[in-house]
C-alpha cells in the first residue's frame, strides 16, 4: 500500500554569490605514491585500462547506432500505448459523446436537452450521488476501527485476517451481487428483513466491496504514523478519545479523503452488483446506460448519460490526484518509526475500555458482513431443490433449464479464461511500456510534461465506466475500418482497457521508487542504457509485475459491464452467465447461479492469492492501493 | 596530466547562479584530489559533470588529451561512489562487486574474492545486501567501484552517513586502498580532517569555484582568506592591529603564573575534550574562545590571561 515518496535526483543547491576571485588550478602535485599490490600490478593508474572497458572496443559507428535503436525503442514504447488506448478507447468514447452532440451531421444540443429534461434521467443521477454518498461514509466509518486494529495493534493472526479482508474488493462484482442476493431473497436467511431491492442492500454490497480499500490505504498511512504524538498529547492530560480525535484524526486526513475519493470513484461507477441487487426501483447512471441501450434502444439517451457520468467522475478523479499528492507529502512527514503495541482487550483503571470498541466493530464486520454473504453462498450452493447434495454443481455441465443457457458453464469457464489470458497479456505489455516510460525523468522540461500528460492519458480508462466503453466499441468497431464487432478479440481488448491503469499503478510506484543514482552507478560501471534498463529497472520490474499480472487477470475474468455488451450469445462468459441464469425462473437455474458463482469467487481469490504470494515473496512493494 | 577541466560550468535549470562557474583543475596519474568545501558548492555538480551525469554549460574535460564530451557516460571508464553506498538491492555481494566486469564481458571470479579481500570482507561474497552494516556497504560499494580497475574514480561523498568513529577509521582504509592500488581519485566531501587524510591535494570550493588548491599542509599553513581559514577549522579573530588572526584548535592556553598575558577574558566556563580541560574564555572583540587550562586551576567568572601558542595561530 505504500505511496513510495518519489526521490528526486540528488538536487544542486544554487551557488549563492558568485564570489572571490578565481584562482587556477595546476599545483604541484604532492608527493604520489604508487605501492601496487601484488596481483594488481597491471591495469592500474598507470597503464589505464584502455581497452578492458567499452571505450576503444566499438568503433564510434556502434555507439552511433546503438543511440539511434534505443530512440526507437522508446518511441516504440510511447507509440504503442498510445495507439492503443486511441483505437480501443478514445475513439469509442469520444463516438460515444459526439452521439449525444451530433445529429446527422450537424451539432445539435436537443438530445441533451431532451434527456436532461426527464425526471427519470434526474432520479438515477440523485441515486448515483446518494449510494455513492452513503457507500462511502459507511466504508469509512467501519473502516477505520479494521485500520486501527489490523495496522496499529499486534495479535495473533493480525497476517491472515488483514489478507481476508482484501477478499472481497477482488471478487468479481457479479459474485458479490449473487451472494447477497441469495442472502436477502424471501427463500433466504434475512429474507424477513425484506431487503431484497432494496437501498440498504445496495449499499451493505457496496460497502462490502470497498472495506478494504479503506482498511488498506488508512492503515498503510496509520502504521507509519509516529506514535508520540499522540503520546505527547496524552501526556498532556488528554483522554484517548481526546487525543484521537485532536491528534491523530488530522494526521490520517489525508489518507482518508484519499480513500474516501477512490471509494466514491468506485461505488459511482458500480454496475453488476447493482444491476442484480437494485430491481427496478433502484440504478446508477451505469446501470440506466445499459437500461437504455439494450431495453429502450435510445442510444441517444444513453450517451447523454455517459457524458453526465463522465462529468461526475473527471471530479472526482481530480479531487483523488489531489489527496493523493498531500497523502505523499503527509507520508514524508511521518517518518518510518513503526512502534506497534499489542491488542488490549481487557477493560482496566488505567487504560479504560482499551481497543474494545474498535476490535469489537471489526469483528462485527468481518464476521457479520464480509463473511457472512459468502459461506452462505458457499453453503447454498449445495442446496438443490431435491435436497442437499452437489447437484448444483453437477448441473454446470449442462446448459441449465429450457431457454437458460446456450453453452454450459464449463465452456463459459473456458471462454473466460481464455479471454482472461489475452486480455492479461495486452493489458501487461501495454501497461508495463507505460510505467517504463512514465517512470523516466528527462532533463529537458518539456519532456518532462509530456510524460506527465501520458500518466494523466492512461489513467482516464479508470475514469470512464467499463459500460462506456462496451457501448463505444459496439457503435464505433461494428463496421469499416475496423469491423471487429464478430470478432472475438473484441472482449479482451476491452477487458485490458480497464486493466490497464490498474497494471499501471501497480508497476509505476515501484519504478519510481527506485534511486536515480542506481542507474547512474550502473552507468558509470560501464552498462550502456539497454543494460541499465536491464539489469537496474528489470528486477524491480519483474518483482511488481507477479501483482499486476494477478490484478490484470482477476479483472478480466471479473469483468461484467463492457462485457455484458460485447460478448455473443454463443460464447458467453462466466459471469454474463451468472447473471443470465440468475435472471431465468426456476429453483435449478438459481442453484447452478450460486455454484457458478462460488467457482468464479475461487478461482478469482486462488490467483489474486497467488499474485500476493509472489509479491511478498519478491518482497518488493506494492500499487497503490 | 590524466584529467584535465578546463573553464567547466554546470547550469540548472532555474537556478539563480550556475552550480559550477569555470572551473579549472588537472590531475596527475595516481594522484588523489579532494573537492572540499561546504554544502551546496558545487563540488558535487562538479564531479558529476566529470562522471558525464551533468551536461556541461561551458568548458571541456578531457582525460589524457581525449575531450569527452562525446563520451558517453558508460563508456569513460570511471568509477563513481556514493554516499549511500547505492547497492544494487537485488544482487548478493558478489554480484554487486562483479558487475562493472560482466558489463565488460570479464567474468572473474577471483577479481572479486581479491576486491573483497582488500576491503576487508573476504568471504562475504553470497551475503544479501540487506544484511550488510553502513560501514560493510560502503565498503562493497569501494570494491564495486575498484573491480573493473577504473580509470578515475569518482568518490561523492563516501563516509557522510556514517558515525563519526567508523568514518575516521574508514577514511584511513580508504586513503590506503587508493595509495595502495595507485588509483587516480577526486573524492567530494565537505569534512577538512577526511579530505586532508585521504588526499595529496584539496581543492577548495565556495559558490561553484576554485577558491585554492595545494597539499593538505599547504591549505593548512595558509589558508586564502579568513573565510576559507574558518571552514578549514580555524578560530578567526581580529587582532590588535586590525588583521585577522586564525587560531588552530590548540593555539591558545591560559597563562601560567609569571607569564605574560598577550590577552585577557573572562572564564565563562570550563569543559573537557579529547583529554584535555579548556576553559571558555569571554575575550572582548573576539567573542568566546576555548584556551587549554594546564594545571591552573581557575573558577568561571574569573579573569584570566590567556597566551597564544607559536605555530598554533596564523596571520592572514
Amino acid at each position: 500500500m505504500p505511496a513510495p515518496g518519489t526521490h528526486p535526483a540528488a538536487s544542486p543547491d544554487p551557488a549563492a554569490d558568485p564570489a572571490t576571485a578565481f584562482v587556477p588550478a595546476p599545483a604541484p602535485a604532492s608527493a604520489v605514491e604508487q605501492g601496487v599490490l601484488p596481483g594488481m600490478a597491471s591495469d592500474t593508474a598507470q597503464e589505464p585500462l584502455l581497452g578492458g572497458r567499452g571505450g576503444a572496443r566499438e568503433p564510434r559507428g556502434g555507439a552511433a547506432r546503438a543511440a539511434a535503436l534505443g530512440w526507437v525503442g522508446w518511441a516504440v514504447a510511447v507509440v504503442v500505448p498510445l495507439a492503443f488506448l486511441g483505437v480501443f478507447f478514445a475513439w469509442p468514447t469520444a463516438a460515444l459523446v459526439a452521439r449525444g452532440f451530433v445529429t446527422e451531421g450537424a451539432l445539435d444540443l436537443s438530445g441533451f436537452a431532451e434527456v436532461l429534461g426527464r425526471p427519470r434521467t434526474w432520479r438515477f443521477v440523485g441515486l448515483t450521488l446518494l449510494q455513492a454518498s452513503l457507500g462511502t461514509g459507511f466504508s469509512l466509518l467501519l473502516g477505520l476501527p479494521a485500520a486501527y486494529v489490523l495496522y496499529r495493534c499486534t495479535f495473533r493472526g493480525r497476517t491472515v485476517l488483514r489478507a481476508l479482508v482484501t477478499v472481497p474488493f477482488v471478487l468479481p462484482t457479479v459474485v458479490v451481487g449473487v451472494a447477497f442476493r441469495a442472502l436477502l431473497a424471501s427463500s433466504g436467511p434475512l429474507g424477513f428483513l425484506d431487503l431484497d431491492g432494496s437501498l440498504a442492500a445496495i449499499v451493505a454490497a457496496l460497502v462490502f466491496f470497498n472495506y478494504a480499500v479503506v482498511v488498506r490505504t488508512v492503515g498503510g498511512l496509520w502504521e507509519r504514523l509516529d506514535p508520540r504524538a499522540e503520546e505527547a498529547a496524552r501526556a498532556l492530560g488528554a483522554s484517548p478519545w481526546r487525543a484521537f480525535v485532536s491528534v491523530t484524526l488530522p494526521m490520517l486526513a489525508p489518507a482518508i479523503a484519499s480513500a474516501a475519493s477512490i471509494v466514491f470513484l468506485f461505488c459511482a461507477t458500480a454496475f453488476g452488483v447493482v444491476l442484480i441487487l437494485g430491481g427496478t426501483r433502484y440504478g446508477t447512471i451505469e446501470t440506466e446506460i445499459w437500461v437504455q441501450t439494450t431495453q429502450f434502444l435510445d442510444l441517444r439517451a444513453a450517451a447523454v448519460l455517459s457524458v453526465a457520468q463522465l462529468v461526475v467522475i473527471t471530479v472526482v478523479l481530480a479531487v483523488s490526484a489531489y489527496t493523493r499528492r498531500s497523502r505523499e507529502r503527509a507520508l514524508h512527514l511521518a517518518g518510518t518509526v513503526v512502534r506497534l503495541r499489542p491488542l488490549r482487550l481487557r477493560p482496566s483503571a488505567a487504560t479504560g475500555w482499551g481497543d474494545l470498541v474498535p476490535a469489537a466493530v471489526t469483528a462485527a464486520v468481518g464476521l457479520g458482513l464480509l463473511a457472512f454473504p459468502l459461506v452462505h453462498l458457499l453453503v447454498a450452493s449445495f442446496r438443490t431443490p431435491s435436497g442437499w447434495g452437489l447437484g448444483n454443481y453437477v448441473a454446470l455441465g449442462t446448459t441449465g433449464g429450457p431457454n437458460a443457457l446456450s453453452v454450459t458453464v464449463w465452456d463459459a469457464l473456458l471462454t473466460s479464461l481464455r479471454t482472461a489470458v489475452d486480455a492479461t497479456v495486452i493489458a501487461v505489455v501495454v501497461g508495463t511500456l507505460v510505467a517504463l516510460v512514465v517512470s523516466r525523468r528527462p532533463r529537458s522540461r518539456t519532456a518532462r510534461r509530456a510524460i506527465g500528460l501520458m500518466d494523466a492519458a492512461v489513467m482516464l480508462p479508470l475514469g470512464v465506466s467499463a459500460v462506456t466503453v462496451g457501448f463505444g466499441f459496439l457503435i464505433t468497431l461494428n463496421r469499416p475500418p475496423l469491423d471487429l464487432r464478430s470478432s472475438l478479440v473484441l472482449i479482451p481488448i476491452a477487458q485490458a482497457v480497464v486493466a490497464i491503469p490498474l497494471v499501471v499503478r501497480t508497476v509505476l510506484p515501484v519504478l519510481r521508487a527506485i534511486d536515480p543514482r542506481l542507474r547512474e552507478v550502473a552507468a558509470v560501471l560501464g552498462a550502456t542504457p539497454g543494460r541499465v534498463l536491464a539489469h537496474v529497472d528489470g528486477p524491480f520490474l519483474v518483482r511488481s509485475l507477479g501483482l499486476a499480472v494477478g490484478f490484470a487477470f482477476a479483472v478480466s475474468l471479473g469483468e461484467f459491464g463492457a462485457t455484458a455488451f460485447l460478448a455473443r450469445p454463443d460464447r458467453p462468459t462466466l459471469p454474463v452467465v451468472v447473471v443470465r441464469l440468475l435472471s431465468r425462473p426456476g429453483a435449478e437455474n438459481y442453484g447452478m447461479a450460486l455454484a457458478a458463482a462460488v467457482v468464479l469467487a475461487l478461482l478469482t481469490a486462488t490467483i489474486m492469492g497467488i499474485a500476493e504470494r509472489l509479491r511478498s515473496a519478491g518482497g518488493a512493494g506494492s500499487g497503490e492501493w | 596530466m590524466s584529467l584535465r577541466i578546463d573553464g567547466v560550468s554546470v547550469v540548472y535549470e532555474r537556478a539563480a547562479a550556475p552550480a559550477v562557474d569555470e572551473v579549472s583543475l588537472e590531475m596527475a596519474a595516481g594522484e588523489v584530489l579532494a573537492l572540499l568545501g561546504p554544502s551546496g558548492c558545487g563540488k558535487s555538480s562538479l564531479l558529476r559533470a566529470v562522471a558525464g551525469l551533468e551536461p556541461l554549460a561551458a568548458g571541456r574535460v578531457r582525460w589524457e588529451g581525449q575531450d569527452l564530451a562525446e563520451v558517453p557516460v558508460h563508456r569513460r571508464g570511471f568509477g563513481l561512489m556514493f554516499q549511500d553506498g547505492q547497492l544494487f538491492p537485488h544482487r548478493d555481494v558478489a554480484g554487486n562487486v562483479a558487475f562493472g566486469l560482466q558489463m565488460a564481458g570479464r567474468r572473474d571470479r577471483a577479481r572479486v574474492a581479491e576486491l573483497l579481500e582488500l576491503v576487508g570482507l573476504a568471504g562475504y561474497e553470497r551475503r544479501p545486501i540487506s544484511t550488510l552494516s553502513g560501514g560493510e556497504q560502503q565498503r562493497v560499494a569501494l570494491a564495486r567501484a575498484l573491480a573493473p580497475q577504473p580509470r578515475l574514480l569518482l568518490l561523492d561523498e563516501p563516509l557522510s552517513a556514517l558515525d563519526r568513529g567508523l568514518r575516521e577509521r574508514l577514511a584511513v582504509e580508504i586513503a590506503g586502498i587508493l595509495r595502495a592500488t595507485g588509483t587516480t581519485a577526486v573524492y567530494v566531501t565537505h569534512d577538512h580532517d577526511e579530505a586532508f587524510t585521504v588526499a595529496h591535494r584539496v581543492a577548495l570550493m565556495r559558490a561553484g569555484r576554485v577558491i585554492q588548491t595545494g597539499s593538505p599542509d599547504e591549505l593548512w599553513a595558509a589558508p586564502t582568506d579568513a573565510e576559507a581559514a574558518a571552514f578549514l577549522g580555524y578560530r578567526v579573530v581580529t587582532a590588535d592591529d586590525g588583521g585577522s588572526l586564525a587560531l588552530g584548535p590548540r593555539a591558545l592556553r591560559v597563562a601560567g603564573s609569571g607569564e605574560v598575558a598577550q590577552v585577557e577574558g573572562v572564564v565563562a566556563g570550563l569543559t573537557f575534550a579529547r583529554g584535555e580541560r579548556l576553559a571558555l574564555v569571554d575575550v572582548e572583540g573576539w567573542g568566546q574562545v576555548r584556551a587549554r587550562t594546564g594545571e591552573a586551576e581557575i573558577e568561571p567568572g574569573s579573569a584570566v590571561g590567556l597566551v597564544i601558542e607559536v605555530g598554533g595561530a596564523i596571520r592572514l
